[in-house]
C-alpha cells in the first residue's frame, strides 16, 4: 500500500522455517518457510482448507508445530504469557466476540484478560471506540450488531493490548464491500503507526491490495512476495473482448475452448481472456484490447489454467415435461412471458423493523439475477422469501408461475437451492446424499436411477460414493452440493454465496455449469459479496435498508457512477457509490 | 408423500447409526446406566450397622440379636452398655440406629405378656432408616415384641402386636428386600431410559440440522413441514423399541426379574410412551436454535418428569395439585405399566386405563409439536 518500508531494513515481524503441522493423518501445513516484513499489510491468501487458520494459530502461539521453527517478534510464541502474547493481537474468524455481552462488556472482558489498569483502560476504550465509530453503541449486545460492526468490535478487542503484530483470520468473510473498505482504512492507519498486519483471505481482490502476500494452497506456499510481481508474469497476455449484449456467456465458452487460451471469464458485457505463454500474438488488436494483469489471472496460471470442456450437467439436462406433472399448468403459464421468478411488493416485518420493503423484480428463463447489498440490508430476507424459507408479511413470490404462499410444496419442487457452506448431510455418504435428495424431490424410480447415475458420472463422484460427505475435499463438496440441488432439474436455481472460500479454479468450474444451465432455460438467483461473482450476472438488484435502490446490468450500474474522478469504475465502486448516493 | 417421509426417516436413521461411535453411543450408555442405577439403588439397604443396647441379657434378647446378625442386611451389630454410650456412634453416622432391648424383655415374653423394644433411628438418612425400621420390626414381630420410638412411618412396615402363626412366611418375604428393591428399580429404569432417549434424540436433531444448515436444504424441498415433523418423530420410536427389547432381555435374563405381562402391551406401552416423549422433544426443538439450548430445554423437562412420576417419592405423599400434575406426566403412567408388566403380571384390562391415558398424552404432545413446528418452520 502507500506505506513504505523504513530506510534501514528492519528485522521481520515473524519468520517461519520448514513449518509442518499435521492433525492425525491430515497435513495442514507441509513445510512453509517465509518471513513477514514489518509494518506492512501481508495477505495470507488461499482457498478454504489451504492452511491459513493453522498458520495464524501457530503464529499466535495457540498450537505447537509438528516440525520446523517459528519466531514471532524475536521470540518463539508460547501458549502461556510471554512476550508474544502481550504484543500480538489475534482476531479469530467470526471475530471472537461474546454475542450475549454488550460492546462495552466485550471490551472490558478482553481488558481484564490483558490485566489493563483502570487508567490505561479508560484511555484505550476512548481511543478504540472513536477509531471504530462504535461510541454510540456501547450498550448494544454484540449479537445484535451488523456484520461490519461486529468486525470492528472484534478488531477493537484485538487492538486493546497495543499489539505490534495483528493477526486477522478472514476479516472480510461475509462482510459487504462497504464495511470491508472501512476496515481497510482502519488497518492502513495501524500500519502507518508501525503495526504489522497479517490478513488472511480467500478473496484475491483483497490480496491484491496487500503490500506482500503469502499464497497458500493445500498446505504449501505457492508464492511469496509483492502481488504485483506475480501479476507481472502474465503481463501482455491479458485481453478484454467486448461483446454484444447477451453474448458474453457464449463468447466466454468459445474463447475457453481455444487452445491458446488459458482462462476466460465474464466481466459484465465483456470477456476477459488470458493467453497461454507465447500465444499473445493470436489476439488481434481489433477485437482484443490489452488490459492490465490482475493477481487472479496469474493465480489461475499458477494453478494450471481453467478446466476446459463442455458442461455435462447441461448436456444431460432433461428436456420436455418437468418431473412434477402437477406443475404442468405452471409451466404453461411460464411460457407466455418467460418469467420464472416473480417478486411483487415483497415485504417482511420483524416487529417494528421492516427488513424488506416492497421489493419487486422478475427473472426470466436463462437469466442470472444477482441480489447484492450490505449486511443486514434485507438481501437475505428477500432471498429467503423467494425460496420459501420465510413467509412474506406482504406481497407475493412465485417460482415457475406457482405462488409460494399458496402452493408452497409445488412451487418448491421447481426450485433448487444451494447455500454457502454446502449444506450436505455430513454423516451420510455421497450415495446416500444423492439418494435422499432424489427421494425428497419425489423422483420416480427410473428417473432417479438415471439422474443419479449421470450426476455421479459427470462430477466424477464414483470413487467417493461411499465416503462421508463431510470428509470430501472442498471441490467435491461443491460438486456434490450442486448435484443434489439440480437432481430434480429445477426451473430456478437459488444460490446463496455459492463460491465463498473456494479457489478460482473451483469457482470457474462452478460457473461454467451454471452458465451452461442458463442455455437450457434455467433461471438463476444469486446473492454474493464477491464482486467477481457479481460480474457473471445478467442483471443485478441492489438492496439497501430493505428496499431495491438500483437495478441493471453490471455495465449499466458501473455507467451510472462514472465520473471524471472515476473514469473506469469497478462494480465495487458502483456498489459503494450507489449506496452512498442513496444515504446522502 | 410416503416416498418423502420414508426418505427423511431413512436419513435420520442413517445419521444416527452410520457412524460406529454414534451407534455405540445409543446402546452402551443406557446399558451402563441400567447396571449402575440398579446397583446404586440397592446400596443403601446393604451394609447396615445397628447399635444394640441389651439391658435384658435374656434368651429372647439374644435370639433377636442372632436373627439380626443372620440377615444379610446387617453387617455389624456393635454392642453398647447404655443409650448414652451408643449416641456418639449414631451422631458420627457409624450406625443407622440404636436398638434398645429393655431389662424385662425376656421375662415379659416368657410370661406371655406383650413386650416392646425401642429403635432410635438417624432421621438424616431417612430412606435407609425407613428400610432399617422395616427389617427390625419384621424380626421383632416374629418375637412378638412391637417397637417404639421409631419414626411413625416406620411402623407401616407391619410390626404386629403378637406372634402370628404364619410368622415364618412373613419373615421370609421380608428377608429378601434387596431383591425386591432391584425388582422395583429395573422396570422403572426401562421407563426412565426410554424417556431420556426419545426426548433427547428429537430435541437435538432439529437443532443440529439448524446449526449445520441442512435444515434449510430440506425446508426448500417439496417436503411439507408435517412430513418433516413426522420424519423427526418416527425414528426415536424405533430406537426406543430396540432399546426396550435390549432392556427386557437384560432385566429378565441377567437379573432374573420376572416378566409376567403381555408382550404386546409392553411394546404398545413403549411406542406410545416414546411418541409422547418425542412430541415433547420436537416441541422443544421447534423453539430453540442451538443444540445447547435444546439440551438445556430437554433437561428442564426431564427432571420434573422423573420427580413427579413416583420413581423416587410416592405420589401419595405429594400435595393434591402435584398429584394432579402426575396424571398428565407420561412417565407416571409408564412406570405403573412397567411395574404391572414385570412384577404383578397385571391383566390387560387393568392396564388399559394407563395405556389409554398414555395414548391421549402422546396425541396431545405430537399434535401440538407438529402444529408448532409447522408455524415456526414456514
Amino acid at each position: 500500500m502507500s506505506v513504505h518500508a523504513p530506510a534501514t531494513p528492519a528485522p521481520p515481524a515473524a519468520r517461519v522455517l520448514g513449518l509442518v503441522k499435521t492433525f492425525g493423518t491430515a497435513t495442514a501445513l507441509a513445510g512453509i518457510s517465509a518471513a513477514l516484513p514489518p509494518a506492512r499489510i501481508i495477505g495470507l491468501v488461499g482457498p478454504d482448507g489451504a492452511g491459513k487458520t493453522t498458520l495464524i494459530r501457530l503464529l499466535a502461539g495457540l498450537m505447537q508445530p509438528t516440525a520446523g521453527t517459528l519466531e514471532v517478534l524475536g521470540s518463539t510464541p508460547r501458549a502461556e504469557g510471554g512476550i508474544t502474547q502481550a504484543q500480538t493481537g489475534y482476531m479469530p474468524q467470526r471475530f471472537g466476540l461474546y454475542e450475549d455481552l454488550s460492546v462495552l462488556d466485550n471490551l472490558t472482558l478482553y481488558a481484564n484478560l490483558r490485566a489493563l489498569d483502570a487508567a490505561t483502560r479508560r484511555q484505550r476504550f476512548a481511543q478504540l471506540l472513536s477509531f471504530t465509530d462504535l461510541g454510540s453503541f456501547t450498550e448494544r449486545l454484540a449479537g445484535n450488531l451488523s456484520g461490519g460492526m461486529k468486525q470492528k468490535l472484534g478488531l477493537a478487542c484485538a487492538l486493546l493490548g497495543r499489539p505490534r503484530l495483528l493477526l486477522l483470520d478472514e476479516p472480510g468473510v461475509g462482510v459487504d464491500p462497504l464495511s470491508r473498505r472501512e476496515l481497510w482504512r482502519m488497518v492502513n492507519d495501524l500500519v502507518a503507526g508501525g503495526v504489522t498486519v497479517l490478513w488472511s483471505t480467500a478473496y484475491l481482490e483483497e490480496a491484491e491490495r496487500c503490500a506482500h502476500i503469502w499464497l497458500l494452497d493445500g498446505g504449501r506456499l505457492l508464492y511469496e512476495g509483492a502481488p504485483a510481481r506475480l501479476s507481472e508474469r502474465v503481463r501482455g497476455r491479458v485481453f478484454r473482448r467486448r461483446v454484444a449484449a447477451g453474448q458474453a456467456r457464449q463468447t466466454a465458452e468459445s474463447e475457453l475452448a481455444r487452445e491458446a487460451v488459458l482462462d476466460a471469464v465474464i466481466q459484465g458485457a465483456s470477456v476477459r481472456v488470458v493467453a497461454k505463454p507465447g500465444a499473445a500474438g493470436e489476439f488481434h488488436a481489433g477485437v482484443y484490447e490489452a488490459v492490465a494483469p490482475r493477481l487472479e489471472d496469474a493465480y489461475v496460471e499458477l494453478l494450471g489454467g481453467a478446466r476446459k470442456g463442455e458442461s455435462l450437467l447441461a448436456r444431460g439436462w432433461p428436456t420436455g415435461a418437468p418431473a412434477d406433472t402437477a406443475a404442468a399448468g405452471g409451466a404453461a403459464a411460464v411460457k407466455a412471458d418467460g418469467v420464472l421468478v416473480r417478486a411483487a411488493g415483497l415485504t417482511r416485518r420483524f416487529g417494528d423493523f421492516v427488513a424488506a420493503d416492497n421489493v419487486g423484480f422478475e427473472v426470466h428463463a436463462g437469466e442470472i439475477y444477482g441480489l447484492l447489498g450490505p449486511n443486514g440490508a434485507g438481501k437475505s430476507t428477500t432471498f429467503r422469501m423467494l425460496c420459501g424459507l420465510l413467509m412474506p408479511s406482504g406481497g407475493a413470490a412465485s417460482v415457475a408461475g406457482v405462488n409460494l404462499s399458496r402452493a408452497a410444496s409445488r412451487a418448491r419442487a421447481r426450485l433448487g437451492y444451494m447455500a454457502q457452506k454446502f449444506s450436505l448431510y455430513g454423516d451420510l455418504s455421497v450415495a446416500q446424499n444423492l439418494d435422499y435428495f432424489a427421494d425428497i424431490y419425489g423422483l420416480q424410480r427410473a428417473v432417479k436411477r438415471e439422474r443419479v447415475r449421470s450426476m455421479v458420472e459427470m462430477f466424477e463422484l464414483a470413487p467417493l460414493l461411499h465416503s462421508n460427505a463431510s470428509l470430501l475435499p472442498l471441490g467435491f463438496k461443491q460438486r456434490l452440493a450442486l448435484a443434489c440441488a439440480t437432481l430434480h432439474a429445477p426451473a430456478v436455481l437459488f444460490l446463496d454465496e455459492p463460491t465463498s472460500g473456494v479457489d478460482p479454479l473451483m469457482r470457474r468450474e462452478f460457473w461454467h455449469h451454471i452458465n451452461a444451465l442458463t442455455t437450457r432455460g434455467v433461471a438463476v438467483v444469486v446473492t454474493t459479496h464477491f464482486m467477481e461473482e457479481a460480474e457473471y450476472c445478467d442483471r443485478i438488484g441492489l438492496i439497501w435498508r430493505g428496499r431495491k435502490i438500483a437495478e441493471g446490468t453490471p455495465d449499466e450500474l458501473k455507467e451510472r457512477v462514472r465520473s471524471p474522478a472515476l473514469a473506469e469504475p469497478t462494480l465495487e465502486d458502483a456498489f459503494i457509490a450507489l449506496i452512498q448516493g442513496e444515504a446522502a | 408423500m410416503l416416498q418423502r417421509l420414508s426418505a427423511i426417516v431413512r436419513k435420520e436413521l442413517i445419521t444416527m447409526l452410520r457412524d460406529p461411535r454414534a451407534r455405540l453411543s445409543l446402546i452402551i450408555p443406557p446399558i451402563i446406566q441400567l447396571f449402575v442405577f440398579s446397583s446404586a439403588a440397592t446400596m443403601e439397604v446393604k451394609n447396615i450397622a445397628v447399635a444394640v443396647v441389651d439391658l435384658d441379657r435374656g434368651p429372647y434378647a439374644l435370639d433377636v440379636q442372632q436373627r439380626l446378625g443372620g440377615s444379610r442386611s446387617f453387617t455389624r451389630l456393635p454392642r453398647y452398655a447404655s443409650v448414652a454410650a451408643a449416641r456418639g456412634a449414631l451422631e458420627r453416622e457409624q450406625v443407622i440406629g440404636i436398638l434398645v432391648l429393655p431389662s424385662a424383655f425376656s421375662a415379659d415374653l416368657s410370661a406371655g405378656r406383650p413386650a416392646s423394644a425401642q429403635l432410635l433411628l438417624d432421621g438424616r438418612r431417612s430412606n435407609a432408616a425407613q428400610i432399617t425400621a422395616q427389617y427390625v420390626s419384621t424380626i421383632m414381630a416374629a418375637e412378638g415384641a412391637p417397637l417404639s420410638g421409631a419414626p411413625p412411618q416406620a411402623r407401616t412396615g407391619g410390626a404386629g402386636p403378637a406372634p402370628l402363626p404364619n410368622a415364618e412366611v412373613v419373615i421370609d418375604n421380608w428377608f429378601n428386600p434387596n431383591l425386591e428393591y432391584q425388582w422395583f428399580m429395573m422396570p422403572n429404569l426401562v421407563g426412565m431410559l426410554s424417556l431420556a432417549v426419545a426426548l433427547m434424540i428429537t430435541a437435538l436433531s432439529v437443532a443440529r440440522e439448524r446449526e449445520l444448515g441442512t435444515f434449510d436444504q430440506t425446508l426448500v424441498s417439496p417436503a411439507t413441514p408435517i412430513e418433516i415433523a413426522l420424519g423427526k418423530l418416527l425414528p426415536p420410536l424405533l430406537v426406543a423399541s430396540v432399546q426396550a427389547t435390549l432392556y427386557l432381555l437384560i432385566v429378565t435374563l441377567l437379573y432374573g426379574v420376572p416378566f409376567r405381562g403381555n408382550l404386546l402391551v409392553f411394546y404398545a406401552a413403549i411406542l406410545t410412551f416414546a411418541a409422547a416423549c418425542a412430541g415433547v422433544g420436537l416441541f422443544i426443538s421447534s423453539l430453540v436454535h442451538t443444540q445447547q439450548q435444546a439440551f438445556l430445554g430437554a433437561f428442564a423437562v426431564l427432571l420434573p418428569f422423573a420427580l413427579l412420576s413416583g420413581f423416587a417419592t410416592p405420589v401419595e405423599n405429594m400435595p393434591w395439585w402435584l398429584q394432579f400434575v402426575t396424571t398428565i406426566n407420561p412417565l407416571a403412567h409408564m412406570l405403573r405399566l412397567m411395574q404391572g408388566l414385570f412384577l404383578k403380571g397385571a391383566s390387560v384390562a387393568s392396564m388399559a386405563q394407563d395405556l389409554v391415558k398414555l395414548l391421549e398424552i402422546a396425541l396431545c404432545t405430537t399434535v401440538a409439536a407438529v402444529l408448532l413446528f409447522r408455524r415456526k418452520a414456514a
